[in-house]
């Protein structure tokens, strides 16, 4: 069983990772609705989970190439275990035939898994981003856990570490629907994630990494699609992200020490819009009704181990 | 039900690595027809009569 995240009988937190940062980031009372109380939208997990299984594949495949096994066999390996895993109670997961075209998420799918796995896989067969080693290792999903101030630590995993054109970079995975022009990547940079993994690869790797490469695959009807973007970050940038931190850091103990986290009401419609912003939009007394009718607890603990 | 199709609704347990292989070429096969599908040069859109009206009445053609 995973530590808990808060200290004893308090929701103070203690361990942050950048998901649950953001929340608070974003808006305190989405930070409680997520992270305080494990509410989560029905739809989310899709997201969530088709991410964790591009992830996986991404990582098994990586490995087995830096063990020098082909780029083929690496392949055949890496779609057979995803298939697998993809395989529940004796039926194929999220199979495209027989998802509702009310599915916001259809495009979400195990064919479409598999094609965006294999199609970025070819592309990149011969990565100019090289996966750097630790210790004969190499760094492909890295746990890191450290302290901040005060035994509050920041933890998380960083996807990889990569050297491009003989500058070190970390190197962050998203999959999405949204087509992949400068309007998506602008939402990185600035941005908390960005900031908290150049944190995390130099404190807790001691590798001077210069910011992340965003290495974005859009998933649409009939295709997949892949584009790189920089994030960079400088010394002082990083320097005023730390200082911002702890700021933060002071508030969420304050709300902690309320009882009370505040809504952010110009943070309900962006990025297509908060999963909450229905509850909030009703009176105080009949949230708690719609929150259990409309979505589901799923805890999220920053220590739990992938 | 197409090859792909049953393969995919086949327990994975059971797939061979030739049953992998076709899995992973009907990708292939897949992007290539998209790839040559997006590389195909655009057919240029007719001007439409609106528009050549417009010039007409402007004196630019």
């Amino acid at each position: 069983m995973s530590k808990s995240p808060f200290l004893n009988g308090t929701r103070m937190q203690w361990a942050w990772d950048s998901t649950s940062l953001g929340w608070l980031k974003e808006c305190p009372r989405k930070y409680q609705y997520h992270m305080l109380e494990g509410w989560s939208g029905r739809g989310e997990s899709i997201h969530l989970e088709f991410g964790i299984l591009y992830h996986e594949a991404l990582e098994h495949y990586e490995k087995a190439r830096a063990f020098n096994v082909s780029h083929e066999e690496a392949v055949r390996d890496t779609i057979s275990l995803i298939l697998r895993r993809t395989w529940r109670d004796n039926k194929p997961w999220r199979a495209a035939i027989d998802l509702s075209p009310e599915d916001k998420a259809s495009l979400k799918n195990r064919e479409n898994l598999i094609r965006t796995i294999v199609w970025y896989l070819d592309k990149f067969k011969d990565d100019p981003a090289k996966t750097k080693f630790s210790n004969g290792n190499p760094m492909i999903e890295l746990h890191f856990q450290f302290e901040v101030e005060d035994g509050i630590t920041l933890c998380g995993y960083l996807d990889r570490v990569v050297d491009f054109q003989n500058e070190p970079f970390v190197m962050d995975r998203k999959t999405t629907t949204s087509t992949l022009g400068s309007y998506y990547f602008d939402q990185y940079d600035p941005d908390n994630q960005m900031s908290f993994y150049t944190v995390a690869s130099q404190i807790a790797f001691k590798t001077p990494v210069k910011g992340v490469i965003v290495d974005a695959a859009q998933i649409a009807v009939g295709f997949s699609r892949f584009v790189r973007s920089f994030v960079f970050k400088t010394s002082d940038q990083i320097d005023e992200w730390m200082k911002d931190l702890r700021i933060w850091l002071k508030m969420a103990e304050r709300f902690a020490l309320d009882n009370y986290w505040p809504m952010n009401d110009k943070s309900c419609h962006k990025f297509g819009g908060c999963p909450f912003r229905e509850i909030c939009s009703k009176s105080q007394h009949v949230r708690e009704k719609f929150l259990e009718s409309h979505f589901e607890r799923k805890e999220w603990n920053p220590l739990v181990l992938r | 039900m197409s090859d792909l199709s049953e393969l995919f609704a086949r327990d994975p347990v059971g797939l061979s690595d030739q049953d992998i292989d076709k899995i992973v070429a009907r990708m292939r096969e897949a992007q290539a027809q998209f790839e040559l599908g997006v590389k195909a040069p655009k057919t240029p859109k007719a001007t439409s009569k609106k528009t050549v009206d417009l010039l007409k009445d402007l004196g630019l053609t």
